[in-house]
């Protein structure tokens, strides 16, 4: 069921919040010692909040799609007087006192929060193989990672547990697990929704965004988080554009690239299959579907890890006295960060300036890119290496190369399911586009989400759901 | 050009155990020599990005 459904059952009064909730409580209940997808759950704050959402609407007060439907968030959003964790040691007894925006405006919107989603440690790294909080793991196949940093929203979302999970992304972190789980996962334009009250990792590359299980559902959670908020000194004053995707959504003459470089060199010929079947579909459908070269985007990700690298080591600096208390991949990233100099962050902060100039071009051809979100589907648990198009790569180099230049760009992007490979792990189509143009990318996703019709296809818990 | 990582790290007086230096200095190698070719050409008037308020296209 998708939040669109879940909402129109809540109006017809088929169903109540508080039964949706228990439903989603139970779920996690049953699941989450497999998953590990939460860090901590709210059961009894849900329940009154559930209460709350079906008071207010027997009452004829009605705050939109999200009132009443139970959602999560990722462990790095603050939560007034609930424990925020960021899936580190070191803030493991950080209770905050204030919510983060996002979270105020999923209240607001009368959402019924159910609990905080585990994540890679500090939202940095790919596997959310958690240290501290436990290995998140995959629901379409248990011995593989979910992806991250976002893992335990994509987990949850894709077991059920949720309706919607949110998630941050500084270089991939909400495209991967959608992509590796099988949901959709939203990252929006760098300034459209506030990053108040978020633990950062890199301040010029993080972006918040939902994670779903429909297009449908992405757009309209968009439409309750995107706005200018004085808290946050990047937040664009920029007018929000509404997402309200109609049932039948017309994509005619929309211009849709394909790369010819870069984009499928060294992906599994399933991904590249998917992905090409994708942009058929959307040909099909009366969009202009054309081949084009892009910016060099090698180069635009050796500058995007310089800047992670330098901006996450500034971040964490007056942590890394308490070695003890990270996990060794994150160290290691965190080291790396310390020792590049400065003379190379800023040169890379002038690089960046080079690339968001050339990638206006490629706007005067296309309204939108269809990439694949990551080289292959989702690797396994402690797997180190992957192999794609005969080259060896680093999970975590390989994972990212897709979509980290898009953080430096600041560019939305959305991953959505386009199909699954042999051994049944689902394959992360990526549409890119305009800066503030999420409606499009979102018009244009829903279109090819209706044509593939694989929203249904959900992953077969099996023992997990019955231990 | 190789970077002495030891070296700056001991310069910057970072408490970076050895062991856990050796293993960084292959990635941090490649990434700055990367980054080196990169830059090479960078034309000397070109200014950092801005990162407020966001994408370049909000002023376009």
């Amino acid at each position: 069921m998708t939040i669109q459904e879940a909402a129109n059952a809540f109006r017809k009064k088929t169903v109540s919040s508080v039964e949706l909730t228990r439903e989603s409580l139970k779920r996690c209940a049953q699941l989450d010692s497999t998953f590990r997808a939460f860090v901590t759950i709210t059961a009894e704050l849900a329940e009154a909040q559930a209460r709350q959402a079906d008071q207010d609407l027997a009452r004829g007060v009605d705050l939109g799609p999200l009132q009443g439907i139970p959602v999560a968030v990722k462990d790095v959003f603050e939560t007034q007087g609930i424990r925020t964790t960021c899936g580190s040691k070191l803030f493991a007894n950080h209770i905050p006192e204030n919510d983060a925006a996002v979270v105020e405006r999923l209240k607001a919107a009368g959402a019924v929060i159910v609990g905080k989603t585990n994540m890679h440690e500090l939202a940095y790294g790919v596997t959310s193989s958690n240290p501290h909080f436990g290995f998140v793991r995959n629901p379409w196949d248990r011995d593989r990672i979910p992806g991250g940093s976002s893992g335990g929203s994509g987990s949850a979302v894709a077991a059920g547990m949720v309706f919607m999970a949110m998630g941050s992304d500084t270089g991939g972190s909400i495209r991967i697990p959608a992509a590796f789980c099988g949901t959709v996962g939203l990252k929006p334009t760098f300034g459209r929704v506030s990053r108040y009250g978020v633990m950062p990792l890199d301040f010029s590359l993080d972006h918040m965004g939902p994670l779903t299980r429909s297009v449908r559902d992405a757009a309209l959670t968009l439409d309750v988080l995107a706005g200018f908020d004085p808290r946050d000194e990047t937040s664009s004053r920029r007018p929000v554009e509404f997402c309200q995707i109609p049932e039948l959504v017309s994509i005619r003459g929309i211009r849709i690239g394909v790369p010819e470089n870069f984009f499928f060199d060294n992906v599994t010929p399933a991904v590249s299959k998917a992905v090409r079947k994708a942009a058929a579909t959307a040909e099909q459908l009366g969009a202009n579907v054309v081949s084009l070269r892009l910016p060099d985007i090698a180069s635009l990700n050796t500058m995007g890890r310089v800047i992670l690298l330098c901006e996450a080591a500034a971040t964490m600096e007056r942590y890394l006295a308490r070695r003890e208390d990270f996990g060794p991949d994150v160290l290691a990233l965190l080291d790396q960060g310390r020792l590049i100099p400065a003379t190379d962050y800023i040169n890379a902060q002038r690089m960046r300036r080079i690339f968001r100039r050339e990638f206006q071009s490629v706007w005067k051809q296309v309204d939108c890119l269809f990439t694949p979100t990551t080289p292959t589907s989702a690797p396994k648990i402690g797997q180190t290496t992957l192999e794609a198009g005969g080259v060896d790569e680093d999970v975590r180099i390989a994972s990212t190369r897709l979509v980290r230049g898009i953080n430096v760009l600041g560019l939305p992007a959305l991953s959505m399911p386009c199909g699954f490979d042999a051994q049944g792990l689902p394959i992360g189509l990526q549409i890119i586009g305009r800066g503030f143009q999420e409606a499009e990318i979102l018009k244009v996703a829903a279109a090819v989400e209706d044509a593939l019709g694989l929203t249904g296809r959900q992953p077969s818990l099996g023992t997990a759901l019955r231990e | 050009m190789a970077r002495d990582w030891a070296l700056i790290a001991r310069g910057l007086e970072l408490q970076i155990p050895e062991e856990e230096l050796r293993k960084i200095h292959g990635p941090l190698q490649t990434l700055t020599t990367q980054f080196a070719a990169l830059i090479k050409d960078l034309p000397h008037d070109t200014e950092p990005a801005t990162i407020l308020p966001g994408p370049e296209e909000e002023r376009s």
